[in-house]
């Protein structure tokens, strides 16, 4: 007989993103198969419940345990399963295209995608995913679109996708494009090291060293400690040629360097820093 | 009443007192996002309001207000140009109507600099369980009146996935007291996840929190609240998102930690996100690529700038790594020149740093206590942990200046584990040695009974102040000078956990490891009873089934006897507490019934060791079949034996004990006087046709795991 409490019930909401359902569904049922909770062991208690009791949502949960194991081909077969037990689940889509990008296959995840975004034209992820396609396929100024797509329809996007978008705009060659990208998340996201990071070297490549330069400034306003980004605001200097300025602002690093509580010292990036500082002005 | 209605009730019976209108207010209020200036204040309400906050330094003058006109559900209002390290009164309403006030609804601000810090932290804690609660109130009982600076929540803050109803429920409902008085700082697990996505940030977990995404509490602006920093007094917290934001070692989040660390002017560091670096719980970090990729590519990072303590969930049970630096890569590869000082930190040998501030590659402890809200088993074996329990409970710290001390407290209110970092040698306070010296652990006594508590405790760099006695978290007595001592008298039958805390003339406490004793009733007699995580810790059990011969169902939480298909059950109890030469003169077992049966289900006494972790229909443990399948051979050299012992059957769910026969008493007797003969008991019988389930020693609700009582004389 079936034992009466054996089979793990399934009580999958759908959600309107494909990602989100995939997500929900999964662990929905991570919770039920808890008491095992090592993805190995998390995949054979589904597969004794397939075995029992074959879904679309089953083979959807596993498939997404096997991408997170990295076993693609399994993942990708038991999409299929899924797929062919209910043709309309959207998860089933990205979460395909998502493993075939994974695992290499990028035309084939780029034509899926394409599929999909017919259907669901508001789904910041998957632009975000097509976009990541793209890159990979070299094919950057449609790579472009889908992030600009994406971060359209993103209300609080990750630094993360402004920064792709100045990369596939390099590959393009168009720095200045990429460097606008870059205001846009400065402009939505704040005055991000990691933006900013990116923007200045994009204006060192383009020999805009003031520009460079009144980027560090800008970030040094928001910092306690700013020895680092002296020691940047130096190199920016030497490599414009300014060496008086650059061995100003090195023994500037040095000073508020050595002024830090003995305790703040300590870390090995701070210990290199002072050396580094030392050497290049020459004590 | 449903778990659920119960949940949602919650918070509106706990505000009743206080509360004028309660019927409109449906979520908190709680507070987010502090810092020495200011803290966010938030509400729901039924109905589209205005929003006001009216506060003051005293409670009963509220004299300054903060409001925001638009008329939304959604209540957010930031209390701005506060004073550091001050208590704020409050109360949330609209218009001239108050919703909530009282004394309990209050703010106070972070200090600037170092002050006694407790810190709460819960790992995975959003089940809506009765472990959830009883781990809430255990630690509720714990601190007493010691306020809460902080609390930490390490992800899969609300199960199954994160929805806002989930959240409703599980996070808000379950910690409405906690919630109005202590700010919360969370980071995004899985279950989170399944709601949420850290790309848009959308999704409940996102529209829930107030995180400080500009740098406004004191570290490095992210520019998103997947991952952010704060400072609290001495502490820089680092909160990474290991679920859903690029782990790359030069993606942004890494960048930005660099950057974040950089600008660090505190003295302690602690870090917490939801994917453990070190864990063989219920997860794995050899085989999952959050967990390898957060170690690989963050361990480096965090222990160049000196981080102290690494929390993480996901794995539900209890884990503490030794001090350690430079383990990058998988379990196998950890060795003891890992160790930066060995030991579990406790007393006089508390981990050490010598510079007050960060310190690289100094020492790390990794922590994952992410049993706040279930227990899952794992092999609890990984080499760099110091301690691994699969315990119910939650972490308490406090820091005081250049010391740290870290506690685990599980769902009944005792200390588990304990350990103390210190730092700037001879200028940080030592902590003070405490042990219990009698009585001894499983010492029995007979009702009602005095018992004489007796502590050593010494402070290798002052003097003791005080030794606190303590039952569970009921604080039993004190002593102030040494011999350290007290007698509780009257005490009633049951099982009871000691625990002596002792201060030093510095303010630095120490708990001493707890010591179970057991008191009978009279009469001539001894029953003792043992209950996985009721005050004992000795049983294992797994079921094993001929439809999944390879399976291991070693921490089920519930276990299954049937035929057609097979499955049998297999239990055993550490009995090595009673000792040998007692005259065991009965035995019973208690069983908490799931599913019933009346069917009859036979107990047999085990021939052959098991492994709780490797047992399956096919193999007793990794490298040894079972004579027969299903361990069903009586021969000489068989799996079990062919006497039965007891039975089983039970046509209604709940409680159901059962008594064995002389054989069955016989067997016990045996396994006292032989120790090493109990290889536990086999609940079988192939020919049945109607399934029975029984809670395990892994179930949720430690009430309802299996009881051996053994009466001896």
């Amino acid at each position: 007989m079936i034992h009466p409490f054996a089979v793990l019930r399934l009580l999958v909401p759908r959600r309107s993103a494909a990602g989100i359902l995939i997500a929900a569904t999964v662990f929905n049922v991570a919770v039920t198969a808890r008491a095992h909770g090592d993805l190995d062991q998390q995949i054979q208690a589904v597969s004794l419940q397939l075995d029992q009791s074959p879904s679309a949502d089953l083979f959807l949960l596993r498939a997404e345990l096997h991408y997170e194991h990295e076993n693609f081909a399994a993942a990708l077969a038991d999409y299929d399963d899924a797929g062919k037990l209910n043709p309309r689940l959207d998860a089933v889509s990205f979460g395909r295209a998502r493993t075939l990008f994974k695992a290499g296959e990028l035309a084939l995840a780029r034509d899926l995608l394409d599929v999909y975004l017919e259907q669901k034209p508001d789904h910041a992820d998957g632009f975000l995913l097509r976009a990541r396609v793209l890159v990979a396929l070299k094919e950057y100024a449609a790579a472009v679109r889908d992030f600009d797509r994406s971060l359209a329809l993103a209300p609080a996007p990750l630094p993360e996708s402004f920064l792709e978008r100045a990369d596939a705009l390099v590959a393009l060659g168009d720095r200045p494009a990429a460097l606008r990208g870059l205001d846009e998340g400065i402009s939505r996201l704040g005055n991000l090291v990691t933006l900013q990071s990116a923007a200045i070297a994009l204006e060192r490549d383009l020999n805009h060293y003031d520009a460079a330069l009144a980027r560090v400034d800008r970030v040094l306003t928001t910092l306690r400690r700013k020895e680092t980004w002296l020691a940047r605001r130096g190199e920016i200097l030497s490599a414009a040629g300014r060496k008086d300025e650059a061995l100003r602002t090195y023994q500037e690093a040095l000073s508020v360097l050595e002024q830090l509580p003995a305790q703040h010292r300590n870390v090995k990036p701070m210990q290199d820093l002072e050396k580094r500082l030392h050497q290049l002005l020459g004590t | 009443m449903k778990i659920k209605a119960l949940f949602v009730l919650l918070p509106m019976l706990a505000m009743l007192p206080s509360v004028t209108e309660a019927q409109s207010l449906t979520r908190g209020p709680y507070l987010q996002n502090g810092s020495t200036t200011d803290t966010t204040v938030r509400w729901r309400t039924s109905i589209a309001t205005d929003s006001v906050v009216r506060y003051g330094t005293a409670a009963g003058s509220l004299t300054l207000t903060a409001s925001n006109a638009t008329s939304t559900t959604e209540h957010e209002i930031r209390l701005t140009g506060l004073t550091a390290n001050t208590k704020y009164y409050y109360s949330i309403g609209y218009g001239s109507t108050t919703l909530a006030s009282g004394t309990d609804y209050f703010v106070v601000t972070a200090p600037t600099g170092a002050k006694p810090t407790r810190i709460w932290v819960l790992g995975d804690p959003g089940t809506g369980s009765t472990v959830q609660t009883a781990v809430r109130d255990a630690y509720y009982a714990f601190t007493g009146t010691t306020h809460t600076d902080l609390w930490l929540m390490l992800g899969d803050n609300a199960y199954s996935s994160g929805t806002d109803a989930e959240y409703t429920a599980r996070l808000y409902g379950i910690y409405p007291t906690m919630a109005r008085k202590s700010v919360l700082w969370t980071t995004i697990g899985n279950h989170d996840a399944g709601s949420a996505d850290s790309p848009t940030q959308t999704g409940p977990y996102y529209n829930n929190a107030t995180l400080p995404k500009q740098g406004e509490a004191g570290g490095v602006a992210s520019g998103t609240e997947a991952y952010y920093s704060f400072d609290y007094g001495n502490i820089h917290f680092v909160c990474l998102d290991s679920m859903d934001t690029s782990r790359s070692a030069t993606g942004p989040m890494a960048v930005w930690l660099t950057n974040d660390l950089q600008n660090n002017t505190k003295d302690w560091l602690v870090v917490f996100f939801h994917h453990p670096p070190y864990s063989k719980g219920s997860h794995n970090s050899d085989s999952e690529i959050e967990l390898v990729e957060m170690r690989q590519n963050f361990g480096p990072i965090l222990e160049n700038y000196g981080a102290d303590l690494v929390l993480c969930g996901h794995s539900h049970s209890y884990e503490r790594s030794k001090f350690i630096d430079g383990h990058y890569g998988v379990s196998t590869t950890f060795s003891n020149a890992m160790v930066v000082q060995s030991g579990g930190g406790q007393g006089a040998g508390a981990y050490t740093k010598s510079s007050v501030g960060p310190l690289s590659h100094s020492g790390t402890v990794y922590a994952v206590p992410g049993a706040s809200g279930q227990i899952s088993g794992g092999t609890l074996n990984h080499p760099a942990m110091f301690v691994s329990l699969n315990v119910a409970g939650s972490m308490v710290l406090d820091v005081n200046g250049s010391s740290l001390n870290a506690t685990y407290l599980d769902s009944a209110g005792v200390v588990r584990d304990s350990f103390a970092i210190t730092k700037g040698g001879s200028g940080g306070n030592v902590l003070p040695t405490v042990a219990i010296s009698s009585p001894a652990s499983g010492a029995t006594f007979t009702a009602p009974a005095s018992i004489t508590i007796n502590a050593t405790a010494t402070d290798s760099d002052g003097t003791i102040t005080q030794v606190d006695f303590y039952q569970g978290a009921t604080l039993l007595g004190s002593a102030t000078s040494s011999p350290y001592s007290f007698t509780w008298t009257g005490v009633a039958a049951g099982s009871y956990s000691l625990t002596a805390k002792a201060t030093d003339n510095a303010g630095g406490t120490q708990t001493s490891t707890a010591i179970p004793v057991t008191v009978n009733a009279a009469g001539g007699a001894t029953k003792a009873s043992f209950q996985e995580g009721n005050n004992y810790s000795g049983m294992v059990d797994a079921h094993i089934r001929s439809d999944a011969t390879a399976t291991n169902f070693g921490y089920a939480t519930t276990l299954l006897v049937d035929g057609k298909p097979d499955y049998s059950a297999l239990l055993k109890w550490d009995l090595t507490t009673i000792p040998v030469g007692k005259t065991v003169t009965a035995v019973t077992l208690t069983f908490n019934v799931v599913a019933a049966s009346s069917q009859v289900y036979e107990l047999y006494a085990l021939k052959r060791n098991w492994s709780e972790s490797e047992v399956t229909w096919l193999k007793a443990n990794n490298t040894t079949p079972w004579t027969a399948a299903g361990a069903s051979s009586t021969t000489a050299t068989g799996d079990r034996e062919s006497t039965v012992l007891g039975t089983v059957s039970s046509s209604t769910t709940g409680s159901k004990t059962i008594t064995l026969n002389a054989a069955g008493v016989a067997k016990v007797q045996s396994w006292v006087n032989t120790p090493a003969s109990n290889f536990g008991f086999i609940l079988q019988d192939y020919t049945t046709t109607k399934g029975l389930e029984l809670t395990s020693k892994d179930g949720l609700n430690v009430a309802q795991r299996p009881i051996i009582t053994i009466t001896y004389q």
